[in-house]
């Protein structure tokens, strides 16, 4: 095994080493900014939030069968839709289809959760809804890539990859944006690009939607054949080798640069393997995210790793429940599988995150790309609805158990405090400290934003 | 004061009741819902628009004026408070009452009257850009600078040389000494082909006396198959080339390849620069040899950009793709961000918004989606002569006309199958009355257990309920049938399904032979219900269980009739000739519904044989010609992505991008205006784009932009940096360049010399500005760090192809095959999709340009080495330097296979010596110096020795659960001895000195 105190014991890297070690790679951190990394990596105010963990339902699960409650829709079951339907539809729906499942009121707050969620309903005091989310595409790829990008339009760089270029990175050793086990439709690697911001701050991915969490790993993170011992001999001649080379060009940063990569390279080696490894964490936490029950082992894995990678400095996190929610049809049996899958792990991220304290300065956003529709589709099945659609997010100091925005009274569109995409990243970067109008990037003659020229931040939802 | 400004303030003199009008609904309305952000009460007005004068709207804020009088349509205003697009909608926080909104258009309508208000309509915003805009050096003819005399003789040969020296004269700067011959050969073996050199071509050009020795290999270099290679791959960046769509729906696109290989066809036989544009643009339109294709295959450059293909809003799908290759386009060519313009005129350069919808007709003209259906497609074009598309053509029109032939042979048989007089109705109804009683009639939705589920909603109705499929896997229904006694049945199904899905049919779990229902019947909703004649059923007596079931979707069920076999025959009458249609009278009879034709449907394949003789006839002779023709059938064509010229069309200015607000009249398609007077434009002939004219605008003599960026591109390939650094804008926030006049003497240079690149990389080759070696001393660095004066030739990384390509030339690996395709998708598949990783192999020792790029999922070798995304046009390669480059060099297959048949070479000669000799010679194409050697021996011996004796291993800090320690494998000697050449080789194939160049 590795010993995660072995250096490269050579003179010069002594002092990369103690610089690194003490300035929380600040020092290392300017040696890879060659490529117009962010002017700061201080926050532009306060933060109230130092990372984030992004739990995505990729299919876009029912807001009117989860969290936003409709009694006129329970009411009016199989009579048509009083309003106007959308100008563009994704596909066709008839009637009024009531939510199969009943809604209670929970916590001492009472906001309301399905029967679909009963472990998350215990934390429903620790949560802050938005009721009143609203995109403008109604196909999975638009969606996905307005969520992840904030443009349906344009390949733009994810919010993971701002927000990595707005803060850098706690651990250097480790990539400062992860993604675990993502899809690789719907715009795939464009969902957690770096486009054209430097190519550092594109997200890493774990593994894909396609294989097991347990089955996720980095790319060539370890050595084929184990061999530690045999691996430092070689980078101390590489080392030696490279420093001959660069004797003669003694001015070109980039060779020390490169040099330095090395080093870090082999410590990331050491590092990143534990910080992935669940297997390290008691029985009783495993069991808290359900890691012995078949039906929750994956996603429960997910949302463990996320903890671990966000305790080792990993700033952004997502976990991808992939393509599972879009519940076209068979509405009732899909979205009670879907939600078994992912409703202990997520309570018991919430609850494993409070008791360490990490929760109160971690955003745990919960989202899917949009909504489903009040009306049926295909009997049993709801279509598209990105008209209005409720997400949450904890922690981060936004008031818990509390609702924002609503809906019609069928669920439909948006209709009170509206909440545009753009407004929730505006949103999720000032919790992180970043001001979404300062957070630009000169690409083709111009400042990039992830908001774009909109987006207003939400203050209402903090505490 | 002027006669017509008095005319103007005419009407508000009088007293007509509008000043009235006005302060009562309409500016306490404004002042009520906008004042807030839009008046003096905002500190800074939203959008820089105010709305508390006439004057101010009229002006409008960065989105253009807000109102145009009496015409409601054509203002702003009216679209945002309408709430027609996403992107402008006002008041944000909620959209005013119908009747409000009503007011403000009849009130914009009627002209918008403003007490006071001296302020009238004005004509559409003439051109007048920024003078100080209009003033930045690229848009400044080019000049004709001689260049600067030189009295230095090694720096006066070359006009090159002459205006870099003046530069660093300028400066106080000193120019490096020239290049070692091994260091100039292996820079441009990478500029030129991507590739490395031999080691023979290395000793050989060292030690030749010529003294035209590096003209000659200049002369190899440029003639070699593989020039076209690695320069093609630098316009492919520029053009955004990727072998999938991406974005939402990533289909493959199969045939981009035949782009890119056309793209190094071009090169190697250095295609002028002016066709090369030409061609791109306007590759269609151009005259050409019929066999000629490749200016057809040119004009991809347009349609290979990343679509949204499952965007319902197809009128947006269509802006987005104008948007797109307008975008790429002239960041191409002109080195302009002309896209900035979609929404509003461009804030830094003279661009106006009227521009970009001017230019936008000539794309909007332009066919690059053969269709907008649900998901989308893009055009390709057949490869053939006038002839074999004509004959191909000509075989689509007399299938089709056969295939009519047939439908309305079949048509009429269906019509004569409908009982057109009263007594054949009377006959079937009649027949259906008398079994009536005795029939049994089972509603599919009501079966006794089964899985299908009801539907009265989407595909049902409440009249004609349906049963069809709720659940993946197998479907499956069953009715009990009682009877009183044993006896023969036949069984009657009504069904509907668009597709063939046959279902499997049993009676007390004893199945019956063969597939039933997989006729289709025309669709899947009630007005497609079909009636089939099962046959007979032996039924006994008691309970029968009728089961259907199938794996996978169902057909939409209705109803199934049993009537009683026996009487049954006979009760037909002679003019009763379909049994279904007796079925269907009786389930009209016992469920209430009036008679109507709708009982009158059989399912095609069923109609046939009720046809009279004499159209059966008809019907077997045109389906025999149908059979022989589709024989004689052609083979398909190759196709090409390209576009072609479609309907002409002038568009509007789209307010804020948005093609719901339409304003003003439409602009007459064509290039920029920013060069009007300077250089000519011609208008496109009636009925065409207007592309070929646009290509022509750009390659006048007199354009300042087109020569000068495709110069500043030449000389980036092989500088590594342009003069201008950023290639693909040349606009005021672009970089300003360097060495200006230079600039302008390659760009005239381009054109003089017919806008051969070879030539203008040849003058640029020989220079010895070119020849300068890469080394500085701390003078020279802390004057010109990173080389931009050219004191010192910049030292430059391989980009990803560079590495990749080089590690296999020097193990012996690559595969030098010129073009072809390796996706492995079919055409129009999705290359990935949610659970599937991309199946592209790369483990192919091709080299890099031929692996498939696909976009969403980026090879993830590229994708580390900064070649991350392939939507976006690229105009240099950044270069990062990050931990999991270093991780891709110690630990994956690619380098450790590498490493092992360098070893494997190495270990074929005798003496640890040789051997080490051998891998530099392989690796860095040189011999190893005395201490070089020294350390590769010890480094070697105390490889084997660590594997002999393994070292303990230190703690780990966090305890592991069990299994999670990896087992060493026992070695072999041989096995010790190769992996510690392994060792040796890949910690050369990971030196600074393998992928950055001199």
């Amino acid at each position: 095994m590795r010993d995660p105190n072995a250096r490269l014991l050579l003179p010069r890297r002594e002092i990369l080493r103690h610089s690194c070690l003490g300035f929380g790679g600040l020092a290392l951190a300017s040696l890879f900014s060659r490529e117009g990394a962010a002017q700061s990596l201080a926050p532009h105010h306060a933060a109230r939030a130092k990372r984030v963990i992004f739990l995505f339902m990729h299919g876009g699960p029912s807001q009117i069968d989860t969290f936003d409650y409709k009694p006129l829709l329970q009411r009016d079951d199989g009579k048509p839709f009083p309003g106007d339907k959308p100008r563009i539809q994704f596909a066709q729906t008839g009637n009024l289809l009531a939510s199969p499942w009943k809604f209670a009121q929970h916590g001492e707050s009472g906001q309301w959760v399905s029967e679909l969620f009963p472990n998350v309903a215990r934390h429903v005091d620790k949560l802050c809804f938005v009721k009143s989310l609203h995109g403008t595409n109604e196909a999975h790829g638009g969606a996905l890539l307005a969520l992840h990008t904030g443009s349906d339009t344009f390949v733009r760089p994810s919010m993971g990859s701002w927000i990595v270029y707005g803060l850098g990175s706690e651990n250097e050793n480790l990539p400062g944006f992860v993604t675990i086990c993502p899809t690789l439709g719907h715009g795939g690697v464009n969902n957690w690009s770096s486009a054209f911001l430097p190519g550092r701050h594109q997200g890493t991915p774990i593994g894909h939607a396609g294989i097991a969490a347990r089955d996720a790993k980095l790319m060539h993170l370890s050595r084929p054949d184990g061999r530690d011992d045999l691996e430092r001999a070689e980078l101390e001649f590489l080392d030696r080798q490279n420093e001959v080379h660069r004797s003669a060009r003694e001015y070109d940063a980039a060779l020390e640069a490169r040099i330095a990569s090395f080093e870090l390279a082999y410590r990331m080696q050491t590092q990143a393997p534990p910080a992935l490894d669940v297997e390290r964490e008691s029985e009783p936490t495993r069991e808290l995210y359900g890691l012995s029950d078949p039906t929750t082992e994956n996603f429960g894995r997910q949302c463990l790793m996320a903890r671990r990678l966000v305790e080792h400095g990993v700033r952004f996190v997502q976990c991808t429940h992939s393509y599972k929610w879009d519940q076209h049809s068979n509405l009732k049996v899909d979205h009670e599988k879907n939600a078994r899958e992912v409703d202990r792990p997520i309570a018991g991220l919430l609850e494993d995150l409070h008791s360490r304290g990490l929760l109160r300065d971690t955003l745990v956003l919960w989202a899917g790309e949009f909504g489903r529709t009040p009306c049926a589709q295909d009997g049993n099945g709801r279509d598209h609805n990105p008209h209005g659609f409720t997400i949450w997010m904890a922690g981060a100091g936004l008031k818990g158990g509390h609702s924002h925005g609503a809906t019609d009274d069928y669920g439909w569109y948006a209709s009170v405090d509206k909440v545009h995409i753009h407004d929730l990243h505006a949103t999720i970067l000032d919790l992180l400290g970043l001001d979404h109008e300062r957070l630009t990037y000169r690409h083709a003659g111009r400042d990039f934003r992830l908001t774009d020229v909109a987006g207003r931040v939400v203050r209402e939802l903090y505490a | 004061m002027p006669v017509a400004a008095l005319l103007l303030l005419l009407p508000s003199a009088v007293d007509d009741g509008r000043d009235d009008h006005f302060e009562t609904k309409i500016r306490p309305l404004l002042a009520e819902r906008c004042y807030e952000c839009h008046s003096d009460r905002a500190q800074r007005p939203k959008g820089k628009l105010r709305v508390d004068s006439l004057e101010a709207l009229l002006a409008g804020g960065t989105s253009g004026p807000a109102l145009v009088p009496g015409r409601a349509e054509d203002s702003l205003l009216v679209h945002a408070i309408r709430y027609t697009t996403d992107e402008l909608q006002m008041p944000p926080t909620g959209k005013l009452a119908e009747a409000e909104i009503e007011l403000l258009v009849a009130w914009i309508e009627a002209g918008a009257h403003w007490p006071g208000s001296g302020a009238a309509a004005t004509a559409a915003p003439s051109y007048a850009p920024d003078p100080e805009a209009l003033a930045h050096w690229a848009f400044q003819p080019i000049e004709s600078a001689e260049p600067p005399s030189n009295a230095d003789p090694e720096w006066s040969g070359n006009p090159i040389d002459r205006f870099v020296k003046a530069e660093l004269d300028a400066r106080g700067l000193q120019p490096a000494p020239r290049a070692e011959r091994r260091t100039l050969l292996l820079r441009a073996s990478f500029d030129l082909l991507g590739l490395p050199p031999t080691r023979e071509e290395l000793d050989a050009f060292a030690l030749d006396p010529a003294p035209d020795a590096w003209e000659r290999e200049i002369e190899r270099l440029l003639a070699s198959p593989h020039y076209g290679e690695r320069q093609a791959r630098r316009w492919l960046d520029v053009a955004r080339y990727a072998d999938s769509n991406g974005v939402d729906e990533n289909l493959a696109m199969a045939e981009a390849w035949r782009y890119r290989d056309w793209l190094v066809r071009a090169y190697n036989a250095d295609l002028p620069y002016d066709r090369f544009v030409t061609w791109q643009l306007a590759g269609d339109l151009v005259e050409r040899d019929p066999l000629d294709f490749d200016p057809l295959i040119a004009t991809a450059f347009l349609a290979l950009g990343p679509k949204m293909l499952a965007e319902q809003d197809k009128p947006k799908l269509q802006a987005d793709v104008v948007d797109e290759q307008l975008d790429v386009a002239s960041r191409a060519f002109l080195g302009l961000t002309m896209g900035c313009a979609r929404c509003h005129d461009h804030k830094f350069d003279p661009l106006p918004q009227t521009d970009y919808y001017a230019l936008a007709g000539v794309f909007h003209s332009t066919a690059t989606l053969a269709n907008t259906n649900f998901v989308s497609r893009w055009n390709e074009r057949p490869l053939g002569s006038p002839e074999e598309i004509e004959l191909r053509r000509a075989q689509v029109r007399q299938e089709e006309a056969a295939r009519k032939t047939i439908d309305d042979l079949r048509a009429r048989g269906a019509n004569s199958l409908v009982p057109t007089d009263a007594a054949l109705r009377d006959a079937y109804a009649r027949a259906g009355a008398d079994l009536g009683a005795s029939a049994l009639l089972l509603e599919a939705e009501q079966a006794s257990r089964g899985n299908l589920i009801r539907d009265d909603d989407t595909y049902g109705s409440a009249r004609d309920v349906l049963a069809r499929t709720g659940h993946p896997g197998l479907q499956h229904a069953e009715w009990d049938v009682v009877l009183p006694a044993a006896g023969r049945w036949r069984l009657f199904v009504r069904y509907a399904a668009e597709e063939s899905r046959p279902v499997r049919l049993s009676v007390d779990g004893v199945a019956r032979a063969g597939p039933v229902l997989g006729a289709p019947t025309g669709g899947w909703k009630p007005d497609a219900l079909s009636w089939i004649d099962l046959g007979a059923l032996e039924l006994g007596a008691g309970r029968n269980v009728l089961r259907v079931e199938r794996e996978g979707a169902f057909p939409h069920l209705d109803v199934l009739v049993l009537l009683p076999e026996g009487p049954f025959g006979d009760a037909l009458r002679d003019e009763v000739r379909v049994p279904e249609f007796v079925a269907a009278h009786v389930a009209q009879a016992r469920r209430g519904h009036e008679p109507d034709d709708a009982a009158y449907r059989l399912p095609e394949a069923r109609r046939d044989s009720f046809f009279p003789p004499q159209l059966r006839t008809e019907l077997a002779v045109a389906r025999a010609a149908a059979a022989e023709l589709e024989q004689r059938r052609p083979a398909a064509l190759p196709a090409a992505i390209a576009v072609a010229e479609a309907e002409p069309r002038d568009v509007r200015l789209h307010a804020r991008g948005s093609h719901l607000a339409l304003i003003g009249d439409p602009l007459p398609r064509g290039p920029l205006r920013l060069f009007d007077g300077r250089v000519a434009r011609q208008d496109p002939p009636s009925g065409s784009s207007g592309r070929l004219e646009l290509a022509r605008w750009m390659l006048d003599p007199a354009h300042p932009l087109t020569a000068r960026v495709a110069a500043n591109r030449i000389w980036a390939g092989l500088f590594g940096r342009g003069i201008v650094a950023s290639p693909s804008n040349f606009g005021r926030r672009g970089e300003d360049p360097t060495h200006p006049a230079l600039l302008d003497w390659l760009a005239r240079e381009l054109v003089a010399r017919d806008w051969s690149q070879k030539e203008l990389q040849r003058l640029i080759l020989r220079s010895r500005t070119w020849q300068m070696a890469s080394t500085t001393d701390a003078a020279g660095a802390t004057a010109d760090p990173d080389a931009r004066w050219l004191s010192r030739f910049p030292l430059r990384r391989l980009d990803a192809e560079g590495v990749r390509d080089r590690l296999l030339a020097t193990a012996g690996r690559l595969d030098r095959t010129l073009g072809g395709s390796l996706l492995a998708t079919g055409n129009g598949e999705y290359v990935t999709n949610d659970q599937s990783a991309n199946a592209a192999g790369y483990d192919v020792p091709r080299r890099s340009l031929y692996l498939p790029i696909v976009r969403n999922a980026m090879y993830e070798f590229f994708a580390n080495f900064d070649y991350a995304d392939p939507s976006v046009p690229l105009d240099q390669r950044p270069t990062t330097t990050v931990p999991s480059q270093a991780l891709f060099f110690l630990n994956s297959p690619l380098v450790e296979d590498c490493a092992l048949e360098l070893s494997r070479r190495a270990l074929e000669r005798a003496t640890p010596t040789a051997r080490v000799r051998e891998l530099w010679s392989a690796v860095l194409l040189r011999e190893p110096g005395a201490d070089e050697l020294a350390r590769a021996l010890a480094l070697v011996e105390r490889l084997e020795e660590l594997q002999r004796d393994p070292e303990p291993s230190p703690a780990d800090p966090e305890p592991v659960a069990q299994g999670a320690r990896r087992e060493m494998p026992a070695l072999a000697v041989g096995a010790i001895e190769l992996r510690a050449w392994v060792g040796l080789a890949r910690a050369l194939l990971s030196s600074n000195e393998f992928i950055y160049i001199d």
